[in-house]
């Protein structure tokens, strides 16, 4: 399980793009691995079947939050003793401005583009599989990769106050 | 010019036009991915590339994009922080206690013991509620109704009985009477087994008295005579012959005592 938490954590922090939210709903894939560990026959097939659940699993939850009322506040004390807990993950996983950059860009995509993201970019999985984990064909995937990464990168502009921002600065 | 460089002129200015036709950002942008990845031809990253100098907003499109593919990457493992796994573990230790609680109720819901306890429940809301002893008195009376005060029912014969026995004691039931005599019977019999035994017992007793006196009854008169033989010889003053009737008296108390003590008359000597 260790091996495999902190690539599902990143999926689910890429579907959801809330720490607390992302690290639960990890904890759901793990649980649903778990229950289903008896479907494996192939091993080396074990990621990607990982990787399929997890997206459902992202899949269910993002309908749930669509349909559930917002969340209530949580009390004073509770955050204390949330806070006691040492730094968040988001803390740990937004490190630098550049990341924190472009976890706002990713939140600004749509459902599609930034499923293409966490699958293609964030995780490397091959075209072919992303076309048949999301059933669709390999061209329109190819060009859905391409235009996501795009709106993705105008979306970063945009957020970084256009040419000369921090990430120009921090390439050129 | 040759025509076949003509034909190659035309195709040349067709293709420029096709690339170059439309908005030249979007154009431009739409091949951004291919330039960054280093698979755009070479005609169209040319295109591009001019494009770029002279357009500040693709520029830094291209630049973002540039560094997005690292950063992207960067973050295909995000590590959850201590304690992920032992939530996880928790959490699937409490769904298999769970299951494993809810297949122990699932087979005793379904097996013997099941029964016994849904029955039991059944009862315990029954007897709990407020009505429930009028509700049995109800019941009662007509599942007695039923078995007695019917024509075809099994015991209509058991009032009348009940009622003999009630007002003529329980010797008015025949049951009581046989059982009565049958009892009194194995008393009288066990009474004279009993008797009959000790008084056998008493007389194998008397007759085994009569017998060893019987036995021993010569050698107790020679016992005697010697000793009287004996008194007489001493008061004459001859003691030789005393002393001898006193061996003869002892020999014969001793004979005596034998033959009393043995049971068989065969075994003494």
């Amino acid at each position: 399980m260790r091996e495999y938490q902190g690539r599902v954590c990143s999926i689910a922090f890429g579907y959801v793009g809330e720490q607390d939210e992302a690290l639960d709903l990890a904890q759901e894939i793990f649980v649903r691995v778990w229950n289903r560990l008896d479907q494996v026959t192939e091993p080396e097939r074990f990621a990607g079947w990982l990787t399929a659940i997890a997206r459902n699993a992202c899949l269910d939850h993002l309908r749930r939050r669509k349909a559930r009322p917002p969340r209530q506040d949580i009390p004073a004390e509770e955050l204390t003793n949330l806070a006691a807990h040492g730094p968040t993950p988001e803390q740990a996983w937004l490190a630098n401005d550049r990341q924190r950059l472009v976890h706002r860009a990713m939140q600004q995509l749509s459902d599609i583009n930034r499923e293409i993201i966490v699958l293609k970019d964030i995780q490397g999985l091959p075209l072919e599989q992303i076309a048949g984990m999301l059933d669709l064909p390999l061209g329109t995937v190819k060009s859905r990769s391409s235009r996501a990464r795009v709106e993705l990168a105008r979306a970063i502009v945009a957020l970084d106050g256009g040419p000369g921002g921090m990430g120009q600065e921090a390439v050129s | 010019m040759s025509g076949r460089d003509q034909d190659r002129n035309r195709e040349f200015v067709r293709d420029v036009l096709a690339r170059t036709s439309g908005s030249a950002c979007d154009r431009a942008c739409g091949l951004l991915p291919d330039l960054t990845d280093g698979v755009l031809a070479s005609l169209d990253r040319q295109l591009v590339q001019q494009h770029l100098e002279h357009c500040p907003g693709c520029r830094a499109v291209a630049l973002a994009l540039g560094w997005l593919g690292p950063e992207l990457a960067s973050r295909a493992v995000l590590e959850p922080g201590p304690g992920f796994t032992a939530a996880v573990m928790a959490r699937t230790s409490a769904r298999t206690a769970a299951a494993h609680e809810r297949r122990a109720r699932e087979l005793a819901a379904t097996g013997p013991g099941g029964l016994m306890d849904r029955v039991g429940r059944w009862w315990q809301d029954r007897v709990l509620r407020p009505g429930f002893a009028l509700q049995a008195a109800y019941a009662a009376t007509v599942v007695l109704v039923l078995l007695t005060a019917t024509p075809v029912s099994p015991l209509r014969g058991a009032p009348r009985v009940a009622l003999a026995v009630f007002s003529a004691g329980p010797e008015a039931l025949p049951v009581v009477n046989e059982a009565s005599t049958w009892l009194a019977d194995r008393t009288d019999e066990a009474t004279s087994t009993l008797v009959a035994d000790a008084r056998a017992r008493a007389d194998r007793a008397g007759s085994s008295l009569a017998d060893r006196g019987a036995r021993s009854a010569p050698e107790r008169a020679r016992c005697a005579g010697a000793v009287g033989h004996a008194l007489t010889n001493l008061r004459a003053g001859r003691f030789g012959d005393a002393g001898q009737d006193i061996l003869d008296a002892l020999h014969a108390g001793r004979t005596a005592w034998t033959l009393w003590w043995t049971t068989h008359p065969a075994n003494n000597g």
